[in-house]
């Protein structure tokens, strides 16, 4: 094990850095960055494995079947594939779920949201606003989290996470591959007798959603030295935002339209989920498989930013970006304070993507709490039986890496002729690309490369909360960060592991 | 705790795999044949999950074996190593993602999580990680049989001698 600064030798070619962090457990990404003759940053890339075999895999299968197909791809987000899935089914045959159903996916939908938040703002991202992006390197992981928020808050996290995925499991009848969702509505009803419990849930979410805005407050917002990195120039691109919005234009995660606003904040279009194809294209780059999602009015100008360059971002601050606002009152104001603190609307600071996940999280539990107190939550009618023949199917919902659309035709029995899927970080691509390439370059100069500096490459990515293809599990479980230089010919000149 | 008339086995085979994944699938396959042996004597769950529901997964049992397939790049496919708790808590660090072993371990210990006080990792090498396909390649299948035996071999020791 090695670690430190490693400087690399003066010479005349191109070296190659590359940065291989991620494990099987979280897929296969990695940096690559391209150093000059003097050690400056030529390029660096951050390349996010595809999933491949999707459509094969699915071509001839019943359509019915993709909802719990492709619940079964992500080990980690299978709600959003479901939800995502079991909307384009509404969406084939068309149907239109009955209010009841509508409200049960949603309950089950923002329940999803707020465990998953949760997760990356304390234990996930926690290691770089929590702990801090400087601190020794044997902290900046769960245990040092734990350490700074207090074994208490640490109980309470893993406990509301563990009664939030008990509910989605009883509501959705698995946690792991929900089953709930059918083509006009969804298997299962809630009982008015289930509603103390649940209307319970929601109280306690909320408390532990205004909690962490005051975990987040205390602990980031109160340190300059985070503001100041959370709004420096290293971490900033202005690009176009993405996301689903209600009919006031407001935040939603399971239904809308889809908005998109200019860097400047403006609106530039917005349209129904079924019309992604007019509004957004892909574009290959010879150096990678993935394929980089922009904007088709605007054109590909390359990784840059601006009103000129079709790169969009999605996330929790997109998301925010693209709304007018939240669309519940404690959410609204926590929106608020997060637009005045960093200088007005829109924010394009990279790093405000953990903030806004704390927004989102209010947002989650307030409408956690609507929901269950909603009459209609324990209806009869849960469902709305197709009776004409599938054509063609979109379904999108906000996940919480992003907009999520799944897309399916089939012939007129239901069988799968065509699949498509985008998933959140394929819409990310460009744009978490140019945050590497960006702090790489202000960060990496002489060919000094070094812990701290590589942690600070790191948390350009890891504020999107990226999801690196959708490999499953867990071993080796850790994440080797591996440094190679390489010369042009590809030779390995040197390999730090830490 | 009161007492249950049939009592819950204490000890857990934890297969985790993706069933749509070929080869990544090849722990959850074994877990089905191991389940008409062991079933009786022992928790077998199959799941597909990542990151800290594994947390979940793990409380409340004193053994277990987790069976997995692995992805290091460092073995041909079809190897079968074991990893023992050790070789993970060595040097957790910050995920880009979602967590691994070695933090859930972690933070469980840290918030005093009831994990077991043996946990034991069998690993097969596995090709084409993320390709969505069916069926295992030639040698995971080919591996198969002796990942059963393995893995086996680990339970057998757990279970009492049956009385005679």
């Amino acid at each position: 094990m090695e670690s430190g600064t490693q400087e690399a030798h003066a010479g005349t070619v191109t070296r190659r850095v590359t940065i291989d962090p991620i494990t099987r457990l979280e897929g296969h990404g990695k940096i690559d960055i391209f150093l000059d003759a003097r050690g400056e940053v030529e390029k660096a890339y951050y390349q996010i494995p595809e999933l491949r075999g999707f459509e094969v895999f699915s071509l001839g299968r019943p359509a019915e079947e993709m909802p719990q197909i492709t619940s079964r791809i992500c080990g980690v987000c299978p709600t959003a594939h479901h939800m995502a899935a079991t909307k384009a089914l509404d969406d084939l045959y068309h149907v239109d779920p009955p209010p009841t159903a509508k409200r049960i996916r949603e309950l089950i939908y923002n329940a999803f949201m707020l465990e998953d938040h949760a997760l990356h703002v304390y234990i996930l991202g926690g290691p770089d606003f929590i702990v801090g992006p400087d601190a020794p390197k044997a902290m900046r992981n769960v245990v040092g989290v734990i350490d700074r928020v207090g074994i208490d808050t640490g109980k309470k996290v893993i406990g509301m996470r563990k009664r939030l995925r008990e509910l989605i499991a009883h509501l959705g009848g698995k946690v792991i591959h929900p089953v709930f969702g059918l083509p006009g509505g969804v298997a299962k009803g809630v009982s008015p007798d289930e509603l103390p419990a649940l209307r319970q849930l929601a109280d306690d979410a909320l408390e532990f959603a205004r909690f962490t805005l005051g975990v987040f407050r205390t602990i980031v917002l109160a340190n300059e030295k985070y503001v100041s990195l959370i709004t420096s120039e290293d971490f900033t691109h202005r690009t176009y935002s993405m996301g689903l919005v209600d009919a006031n234009n407001r935040v939603n995660f399971y239904d809308g339209m889809l908005r998109v606003t200019d860097p400047s904040g403006k609106e530039f279009t917005k349209f129904a989920s079924a019309k992604y194809l007019d509004v957004i294209a892909e574009h290959v780059e010879p150096w990678s498989y993935v394929k980089f999602c922009y904007l088709k009015q605007v054109g590909w100008k390359g990784f840059s930013d601006g009103p000129e360059s079709g790169i969009y971002s999605v996330a929790p601050l997109a998301r925010l970006n693209a709304s007018d606002g939240m669309a519940t009152p404690e959410a609204q104001k926590a929106y608020e304070e997060l637009v005045a603190t960093l200088g007005g609307k829109p924010v394009h600071h990279t790093l405000a993507n953990h903030w806004a996940r704390v927004v989102e999280m209010i947002q989650a539990a307030e409408r956690l709490k609507e929901l269950a107190n909603d009459p209609l939550l324990t209806g009869k009618e849960i469902r709305t039986l197709p009776t004409e023949k599938p054509t063609v199917g979109v379904g999108v919902v906000e996940a919480p890496r992003g907009t999520l659309i799944h897309h399916y035709e089939t012939d007129e029995r239901g069988l799968i002729t065509k699949a498509n899927l985008i998933v959140a970080t394929q819409n990310n691509a460009g744009r978490i690309s140019m945050s590497v390439d960006k702090a790489a370059k202000g960060l990496i100069h002489g060919g000094i490369v070094n812990d701290g500096l590589l942690n600070k490459i790191e948390m350009a990515f890891r504020a999107y909360d990226p999801c690196n293809a959708c490999s499953t599990h867990s071993l080796p479980g850790q994440m080797p960060l591996t440094l190679r230089l390489r010369n042009a010919s590809g030779e390995t000149l040197r390999v730090i592991q830490r | 705790m009161t007492d249950t008339p049939s009592r819950k086995p204490q000890d857990l085979l934890l297969a985790l795999g993706n069933p749509l994944m070929g080869d990544d699938g090849v722990a959850l396959l074994a877990a089905r044949a191991l389940r008409r042996r062991y079933r009786e004597e022992i928790d077998i769950n199959e799941s597909p999950v990542a990151g800290f529901a594994l947390l979940d997964l793990l409380t409340g049992y004193n053994r277990a074996l987790i069976i997995d397939a692995s992805a290091t790049g460092d073995a041909p496919p079809g190897t079968i190593r074991e990893f023992t708790r050790e070789d993970f808590t060595a040097d957790i660090s910050a995920s880009p993602h979602y967590a691994g072993l070695p933090d859930v371990l972690a933070l469980g210990g840290q918030l005093g999580v009831p994990l077991p006080g043996e946990i034991r990792i069998l690993g097969m090498e596995i090709e084409a990680p993320g390709v969505i396909r069916e069926g295992l390649g030639p040698a995971a299948a080919g591996s198969l049989p002796e990942f059963l035996r393995r893995a086996g071999e680990i339970l057998d020791t757990w279970i009492a001698p049956s009385p005679l």
